[in-house]
């Protein structure tokens, strides 16, 4: 099993969320929850899996996806806040955000960010490349056109 | 319903004078409320002091509904099973926040649920922002399957526009054109500020009781067929956004399939809709996830000229819903719904006798049916 640690479920959700960005800070690489009993994988976690066990772990989500939707943001600083533009990530507006389905997970949707709005109009089924970044004090998984 | 000028009364005071005009328009004495449900998302009191300011001589069931803009059918079903339960005789449901309250609920957590942040580290660090980019998301997967364009959004704000004008929330001066709306820059998605509702000082209150307790019989009152509540296909938490799952037929469906089979009605007895619409393209999914057309099909709707009108092919939210006339949570759906029954619209839908009134696409969800009812 591709394990790359145990998710803590039992310590409830702000410590899955610490031990998800320090798993992804020693990896260095985009991971999924993944039940031990029946392979299911899931993002965001959960305290069970739909097969109600709770033998869960980290796994990782591989480096290849599909686009499935994109969202152009393209605000000025001060619209930011005012639409909830997460604070530590204003500065890289505009931006895409992309919700992509894992090579790795068939069916296991998880949602990334692309830099500017070149990947606002991608086609579906677009393959980026994922990767993990950790500047503004974030984990933050980005998307990428993959080459050619 | 009251929607007083910003800033001229507070939450509470607009929450009290709303439960009261609610008891007039019913005919029931406010010391006579026995039950009360309100939404968490509400800026004015607790249900204690409601009962306090309404000198109710007992609280016999009291309720807060937390699904937020989901919670339209849910607050109906909540009051009904109270009264047909005998727990309750009479049940006022209300909401109110004012705009500075509700800009200050939504920028900062919610200290005494922080619970409803379970998977906020997920999405917002892939850059999410506002409840728009769920709606952005959605779009863009509908886009992709039907082909569906900035155009037909469009046609959804002009027209919930025209309806909150002719009904009386806004003035003539705010007539809305599709050019203007076209040449507008989005900002989130397909999304510009037109996309958006507007925040205002609104609360609204309507009354649950049985019909023998009902004092005013001059006119209609309103029956509640069914009433109905899903998770769809999969339970998610509330920031695992349903963009992240591939479900066209969502909770809002799942909702709409209960209404119908509970009551024997069909999606062509509807004759007036309160869909929850705090995007354009929330109205535009509402219609086709609640049966009302098919899918892929609302773009051919909403091309006809005056479609949401009261004299179009489909009148919904004919007070200009939550998009056109300013944010109530959906509340306002129901309270426009009792007005068409009642015949009391101040843009009235001819021989409306029944009406659909359905929450928003979130997690979970809720509707109801409602019909007109004669009274002897």
């Amino acid at each position: 099993m591709n394990t790359l640690g145990v998710c803590p479920v039992n310590l409830g959700w702000a410590q899955i969320a610490n031990d998800y960005r320090a798993v992804i800070r020693k990896y260095k690489e985009p991971i999924v929850q993944n039940c031990v009993l029946c392979n299911g994988a899931y993002w965001p976690p959960r305290l069970r899996c739909t097969c109600g066990s709770a033998d869960m772990h980290w796994a990782s989500a591989g480096s290849s996806a599909k686009i499935v939707s994109t969202v152009g943001v393209d605000l000025t600083p001060d619209q930011a806040a005012t639409h909830w533009v997460p604070r530590k990530l204003a500065h890289r507006l505009p931006y895409t955000t992309v919700i992509v389905e894992l090579s790795e997970w068939p069916g296991l949707r998880i949602a990334a960010l692309a830099d500017g709005l070149s990947l606002t109009h991608a086609p579906h089924g677009s393959t980026v490349t994922l990767s993990a970044d950790f500047t503004d004090d974030l984990v933050t998984l980005i998307a990428q056109a993959s080459e050619t | 319903m009251i929607c007083p000028e910003p800033d001229t009364i507070s939450g509470e005071g607009m929450a009290v004078k709303a439960v009261e005009l609610a008891c007039e328009n019913a005919g029931v004495d406010t010391r006579d409320v026995d039950g009360l449900v309100k939404l968490s998302y509400d800026g004015s009191m607790s249900t204690m002091a409601m009962s306090r300011e309404l000198n109710a001589r007992e609280s016999n069931f009291t309720i807060e509904l937390p699904m937020g803009g989901g919670s339209t059918g849910s607050i109906i079903e909540a009051a009904r099973m109270a009264v047909e339960a005998g727990t309750a005789k009479t049940v006022v449901c209300f909401r109110s926040v004012s705009g500075q309250e509700f800009r200050r609920q939504v920028s900062s957590p919610d200290v005494h649920r922080q619970y409803y942040l379970d998977t906020v580290n997920y999405l917002r660090t892939a850059g999410w922002s506002s409840y728009l980019h769920l709606f952005a998301a959605l779009f863009d997967v509908h886009s992709r399957r039907y082909g569906t364009t900035k155009e037909t959004l469009g046609r959804v704000v002009t027209g919930l526009r025209a309806n909150a004008i002719t009904a009386g929330y806004r003035p003539d001066s705010h007539a809305l054109d599709m050019d203007a709306y076209m040449s507008a820059k989005p900002y989130i998605g397909p999304f510009s500020h037109y996309d958006d509702y507007a925040i205002i000082d609104a609360a609204s209150a309507f009354v649950v009781t049985a019909e023998d307790r009902l004092n005013n019989r001059s006119r209609p009152t309103v029956e509640i067929v069914s009433t109905a509540q899903s998770h769809g296909p999969e339970p998610r938490s509330w920031y695992e956004s349903i963009a992240l799952n591939d479900e066209p037929l969502g909770p809002v469906r799942s909702v709409a399939e209960k209404l119908f089979e509970k009551s024997g009605l069909s999606p062509k007895d509807v004759d007036v809709a309160g869909m929850y619409d705090c995007s354009a393209f929330t109205f535009m999914a509402m219609v086709e996830q609640s049966m009302l057309c098919k899918a892929g099909e609302f773009n051919e709707l909403a091309s006809e000229s005056g479609a949401f009108g009261a004299g179009g092919a489909l009148p919904a939210n004919l007070c200009g819903g939550d998009l056109g006339a300013g944010y109530t949570h959906g509340f306002r759906h129901v309270i426009e719904a009792v007005r068409q029954l009642t015949g009391t619209s101040s843009n009235q839908v001819s021989n409306a006798e029944i009406a659909m009134v359905m929450g928003g696409p979130g997690n979970v969800t809720s509707g109801a049916l409602l019909r007109r009812k004669e009274l002897s």
